[in-house]
């Protein structure tokens, strides 16, 4: 098999905008984006000597933007973050019904508007805005697991959760999702 | 008489699962092997509780958006370049620290 080799001066022209938009599709922030991936840059050239030449230029250097990228959450995750309120749980907290939807929060039928066949673009647009919106632990998981695909136990090691805690803020995060997407996918 | 259906919703929660119980569940088995007992709860649930199929059907949608999502730059349709301003300043940082090696 051949080799591949590193040309670090054609970095920014051949990988620069594939590594911008791989971060800032994890990230949802434009400035946080570009930071990274010219981090990313400063990094892989210190770190040349232990390119072996099996996976190509772009895959190493992607590899690199991932650990930052799981750096930049664990840093969010010990921060102390607001607790949640109150308001963020869509289900009722008292009752005979405890623990069912509230009324008017409970998901409703999306089928008439499913992007998969139709209005994808605003759907992707509106979609990228709720993920941005949610609180950096919520999303720090959200993105590990749903995007990177990391195993669960690795998400947990890297972000310093348990593992049951660790369902509790996919969970949430999940929950988050939906109901940002429905507010704005379905009143348009 | 709220006092007796409080404890007969606790008793019910005992054996049925809560909408809360059940989305959790419907989030763990994208990824992982559930229960015969879980997921028979859960298709119980499922089968009386049209808000809970939806987020199913949601939460499949959402899956499948957030792959295209993660990709969609693959085929080169960037989302944000970089203005040139920026690319110069980047490209120097770069240079500059390849002669200093």
């Amino acid at each position: 098999m051949q080799k591949h080799i590193l040309e670090p001066n054609k970095w920014l022209s051949n990988h620069g905008d594939y590594l911008l938009n791989y971060a800032f599709s994890r990230l949802s922030s434009r400035e946080v984006a570009e930071d990274m991936m010219q981090d990313t840059f400063m990094s892989a050239l210190k770190a040349q000597p232990n390119f072996r030449g099996d996976s190509s230029e772009q895959t190493w250097l992607i590899a690199i933007l991932k650990r930052k990228i799981i750096d930049y959450y664990r840093k969010k995750s010990t921060q102390n973050e607001l607790t949640e309120s109150k308001m963020s749980n869509p289900f009722r907290d008292t009752g005979f019904l405890e623990g069912h939807w509230e009324k008017s929060r409970g998901p409703k039928d999306w089928s008439d508007r499913d992007p998969n066949s139709m209005h994808q673009k605003e759907f992707q647009a509106i979609l990228e805005e709720c993920i941005s919106s949610l609180p950096e632990k919520l999303r720090g998981v959200f993105i590990l697991k749903i995007m990177e695909e990391m195993e669960s136990e690795d998400v947990c090691k890297e972000l310093n959760c348990s593992a049951s805690n660790f369902w509790v803020i996919l969970h949430r995060a999940r929950l988050r999702l939906r109901e940002c997407i429905e507010n704005n996918w379905l009143d348009e | 008489m709220s006092k007796i259906l409080n404890s007969l919703g606790k008793m019910m929660n005992k054996l049925m699962l809560s909408c809360d119980d059940a989305t959790m569940l419907i989030t763990r088995s994208d990824f992982e092997q559930l229960s015969s007992i879980k997921q028979f709860k859960l298709k119980m649930h499922l089968a009386s509780c049209s808000m809970c199929r939806n987020f199913k059907q949601q939460s499949s949608i959402i899956t499948s958006q957030v792959n295209y999502l993660k990709t969609n730059f693959d085929a080169g349709n960037f989302q944000i370049v970089l203005n040139d301003d920026k690319k110069k300043l980047i490209q120097s940082a770069i240079d500059k620290k390849i002669e200093t090696k």
